[in-house]
């Protein structure tokens, strides 16, 4: 899992974090009055703590679950529809086809005419948004609270009642495609953001990249668009998510009026069964591109799955190395040694196998060559030398810090849900994770790194400027 | 102005590492305008039916809409106090805002403001033992934060965000940032080529290097022309920092923002624990030398890129300036032209033709002017299509006046937008401090909505009509002209053309 390719800042991992759920255990932080620094300093992270998220879940009969939790900014509710369908169930030889189909929902349906759900949130004030990853779509509204209604009844008829023709089919088509290029071409590091999937696994399908590429876009039909539609979009395959300022029970009741019709299909959700087999060896792979402005390296171990027991450490792992200006990689690699303009440590915490991810962007005209000794070097320190508990409480911190953040809007707290279902297939690990976090020692950090990362079959991924 | 950050709206790709983008060094969002948006297109969902069964049910009762309350007090030595009390979360955003900016870098050094900001957090002086890079960093992040810094043409910042029983502390941090830095020379130099590296990204990528000359091209030499550029970055010293600094340290000139779960009283008490013992000095507030639109003497600028995956296009015409009566319709305006998703540059560029994945606009506004600019990223080959219809909805919409339904929508989009920024902690602080940026009361926030409901589709064709006119706009193109250069000089006679290797956005020419 994943973030968004675009954002511009190694904070992002913070975000990531956040919507992996990040929640706690005790009471409330409230009001502690002034402190002063070296008191604040010395007090560890388990002052801090966040109250469980209080949500309420149902199954319906015809097998879609609904979570809803009050709370969040007044006045605005966001409504959201999670299928556990991503880009790991595009169709062989259609890579890129889940992306492409979550476009094609913002077009008409019996009874909505083309982005009518512009109409429907934008337009008065709201907001709506999707995104593809490897293990899920999400379709994520907000609108003003007495609005609410409006958006149960147009989610229920896309889920039920999709209609595509050929026009809006390419060019649709023609948009993602320019997605594409955007993303991959015309960013400097696109092109090796784009090798991660392919190079991290092997066998599953996450070695497809979730953007695809060009020409499987355009081998993809309409047919296609209304099979995937048929095989997925159903109820028993979705979760409604609703959190802001509304009434539980006429939510409860919308649900049922329009949602509780829909029928679940009798044939079953098909899924690949491909399983990702253990790495035997390494190996290093050379890529070029047209505009690099400093080389890069990427380095590619396989990792836990979203679920194992080993996921909180290896977080805390990430964030040691990785999460801030004090981060291990930074300061060694950017601050002290001036080698690299940034370097990072990465999990892909996916739902079905993992990969880790070093990377380091070049400084000024250092060889791509030079910045794997280091890289390795801080993750073996890491891996095999002390670990001060001061450090470990400040990452810690951060962690909960970037939960309490993205708890202050409806969007943000029914994204924590979703991501609980989809990495965790649990919900009420929303309420688990931070705990599960703070709990990690320091041993753990280094039993994990262990495992996963030293002696560990690693691909090396080279990054420089192709030849004039 | 920001005609890089083109809103994708929508469509969000998941998939691992967003890391490989540009690292800024200088991260924190410049409060201040978000473009708004409108649409017109008919919708031609059945026009008869039954809400509930084929129609959206009937909406219910909207509640009003209030923004919280901005609270603000004096230290007696001057100091500024904020306070928007949000207490649902125990969360708190802490913001110190100076009034001397990048208005101030001499010509040829854009970047002074962005180092001085920067560098202030690279070590200072904590209870009388200094604290170097490493261990500052290391203890805002132990805090749960993130110490942010930013410059903007009118201030200089420092902030983070906390839970709530960090917020002594994460005031105590930040007032040592801006009050107590070392400003070493070592630092200087590890920004200054910490900064070019970052540039080399942003100069690789077409939207990014087309927003940079975009705002070259329409502002001029002046500040708010100038960006931040290696040649720029190599020539600020640290006797132009240090100046800065000095400049920027008064109690008059700060004001302390607290946003999240604290009241004024709590607010004030901090700030004065912190910055009370600041002694108080009298300044004549420092004037900026005054930097109005000088848009480019050529209707378009074509840079060069070899081997671009795309081009960066940007199309312009005149805003006004932020104190300018007219500023709530040219608002409006920027929204109706490329706002939203359903706003006229997207309908016609991304809806219709399928020729990028976004296209805006965004309105910016300065003392001296204002600008309005439509941004999108398309194929080489595409390039001129995209720029001639992004053009042409600009004078349409001096002709076509938004229908009620579009102009409606447009509207409701705006006030979303403010309405959603006051959702967070960060969101709110971002609110306050753009009214200190613009000299502007308080009071504003809360007149803006108002304000916005009070323009009128008509004076919004009018402004446009008035504003837009085919001569007073400019349009750049990054990308690689081997492809796109050809219809792009049919397109408008008299184009000029840049390689991006010989840019140099300081020189007079452009070029070096």
């Amino acid at each position: 899992m994943t973030s968004f390719p675009d954002d511009a800042s190694r904070r992002a991992w913070l975000a990531r974090a956040a919507r992996l759920g990040l929640a706690g255990a005790a009471g409330l932080g409230a009001w502690a009055g002034p402190l002063n620094a070296q008191a604040a300093a010395a007090s560890a992270a388990s002052a801090l703590a966040l109250k469980p998220l209080n949500f309420h879940q149902r199954l319906l009969p015809n097998g879609l679950q609904l979570l809803h939790l009050g709370g969040g900014g007044g006045g605005s509710v966001s409504v959201q529809v999670w299928y556990r369908v991503g880009g790991q169930d595009d169709p062989e030889g259609r890579s890129g086809f889940a992306h492409l189909f979550e476009h094609l929902m913002f077009k008409r349906t019996r009874h909505l005419a083309d982005e009518q759900f512009d109409r429907l949130t934008e337009d008065v004030g709201g907001s709506n948004n999707a995104f593809t990853s490897e293990d899920a779509t999400g379709y994520q509204n907000v609108v003003p609270a007495h609005h609410l209604e409006r958006l149960l009844w147009a989610e229920a008829e896309r889920m039920s009642g999709l209609q595509v023709d050929e026009a809006n089919f390419r060019s649709e088509r023609a948009v993602v495609q320019e997605e594409y290029r955007q993303r991959v071409l015309a960013n400097p590091y696109g092109l090796l953001f784009n090798a991660i999937s392919p190079n991290a696994f092997e066998r599953h399908p996450y070695r497809r990249p979730v953007i695809g590429s060009i020409e499987d876009l355009d081998a993809a039909t309409v047919d296609d668009v209304r099979r995937f539609h048929a095989d997925y979009y159903r109820p028993d395959n979705a979760v409604l998510i609703v959190t802001g300022d509304y009434d539980p029970a006429r939510l409860d009741a919308w649900v049922d009026r329009y949602f509780g019709v829909l029928r679940r299909p009798a044939t079953p959700i098909p899924r690949h069964g491909l399983s990702e087999p253990v790495r035997r060896a390494s190996r290093e792979v050379k890529l070029t591109g047209p505009q690099v402005p400093l080389p890069a390296v990427l380095l590619l171990w396989q990792g836990p799955r979203a679920d194992a027991a080993e996921t909180p450490a290896v977080q805390v792992a990430q964030a040691l190395l990785s999460a801030g200006e004090s981060s291990r990689l930074n300061e060694a690699l950017v601050y002290r040694q001036r080698i690299a303009q940034s370097a990072g440590f990465e999990s892909l915490l996916l739902a079905e196998a993992g990969a880790l991810v070093g990377y380091a962007i070049a400084a000024g005209e250092t060889p791509p060559q030079r910045l794997v000794a280091p890289l390795l070097a801080e993750i073996e320190r890491l891996a095999r030398g002390p670990i001060a508990p001061a450090e470990l409480d400040k990452v810690k911190a951060q962690l909960l810090t970037a939960a309490l953040v993205n708890r202050q809007t409806p969007l943000g707290l029914g994204t924590a849900l979703g991501w609980a279902v989809i990495q965790k297939r649990d919900p009420m690990a929303v309420n688990r994770e931070l705990g599960e976090l703070q709990a990690v020692t320091a041993a753990d950090v280094q039993r994990v790194l262990r495992r996963f990362v030293l002696q560990q079959p690693r691909v090396t991924v080279h990054y420089t400027q192709a030849a004039a | 102005m920001t005609p890089a950050s083109v809103s994708l709206h929508r469509a969000a790709l998941l998939t691992g590492g967003l890391w490989l983008a540009l690292h800024a060094p200088l991260a924190l969002a410049q409060g201040g305008a978000t473009p708004p948006p409108p649409l017109p297109r008919a919708v031609t969902a059945p026009a008869s039916g039954v809400p509930g069964i084929d129609l959206p049910p009937e909406p219910g009762v909207p509640a009003p809409f209030t923004l919280p309350a901005f609270e603000e007090d004096r230290l007696p030595n001057g100091v500024r106090v904020i306070v928007v009390p949000r207490r649902d979360l125990p969360l708190v955003t802490v913001r110190v805002h100076q009034r001397v900016g990048s208005a101030f870098d001499p010509a040829g050094k854009a970047g002074v403001a962005e180092l001085t900001a920067a560098l202030r957090a690279k070590g200072v002086r904590r209870g009388g033992r200094e604290v170097d890079a490493t261990t500052l960093a290391r203890e805002a992040e132990a805090l749960g934060g993130l110490l942010e810094t930013a410059a903007s043409r009118g201030g200089l910042q420092a902030g983070l965000t906390v839970a709530t029983p960090r917020l002594a502390a994460a005031t105590a941090l930040v007032a040592d940032v801006v009050r107590r830095p070392v400003l070493a020379g070592a630092e200087l130099e590890r920004l200054r080529a910490q900064t070019a590296d970052g540039l080399k990204l942003a100069f690789s990528d077409p939207m990014a290097l087309a927003g940079l000359v975009a705002r070259r091209a329409w502002w001029g030499t002046g500040p708010n022309g100038a960006s931040t550029t290696p040649a720029s970055v190599a020539r600020v010293s640290l006797a132009d920092v240090r100046a800065l600094h000095q400049r920027a340290a008064h109690p008059m000139l700060t004001t302390v923002v607290f946003t999240g779960d604290l009241d004024l009283a709590q607010g004030r008490a901090l700030a004065q624990r912190h910055f009370g013992d600041w002694p108080a000095t009298r300044i004549a507030l420092p004037e900026a030398p005054p930097s109005p639109p000088q848009p480019l003497d050529v209707p378009m600028l074509l840079v060069n890129l070899p081997g671009a995956g795309q081009a960066g296009v940007v199309v312009m015409g005149p805003g006004v300036p932020q104190a300018d009566p007219q500023r709530r319709t040219a608002q409006v305006a920027a929204g109706v032209l490329g706002g939203g998703y359903s706003a006229r540059v997207n309908v016609e560029v991304r809806i219709k033709r399928g020729l990028s994945y976004g296209a805006s606009a965004a309105l910016s506004m300065a003392a001296e002017g204002g600008v309005v600019a439509a941004s999108a990223q398309t194929q080489n080959a595409t390039a001129a299509e995209v720029a001639a219809l992004m053009r042409g909805e600009m004078l349409r919409l001096g002709r076509d006046a938004p229908g009620p339904e579009e102009f409606d929508a447009r509207l409701a989009t705006l006030v979303g937008n403010v309405t959603r920024q006051a959702e967070t902690t960060a969101g709110l602080a971002a609110m306050a401090i753009d009214t200190v940026e613009r000299t502007r009361p308080l009071a504003d926030l809360a007149r803006a909505v108002p304000e916005l409901r009070t323009v009128t589709a008509a004076q919004v064709r009018d402004f446009a009509a008035a504003a837009w006119k085919p001569e007073a706009l400019r349009i750049v193109v990054v990308g690689d002209m081997k492809v796109a250069g050809e219809a792009l000089r049919a397109m408008v006679p008299g184009a000029r053309l840049i390689d991006a290797a010989a840019l140099d956005l300081a020189a007079p020419t452009m070029t070096r």
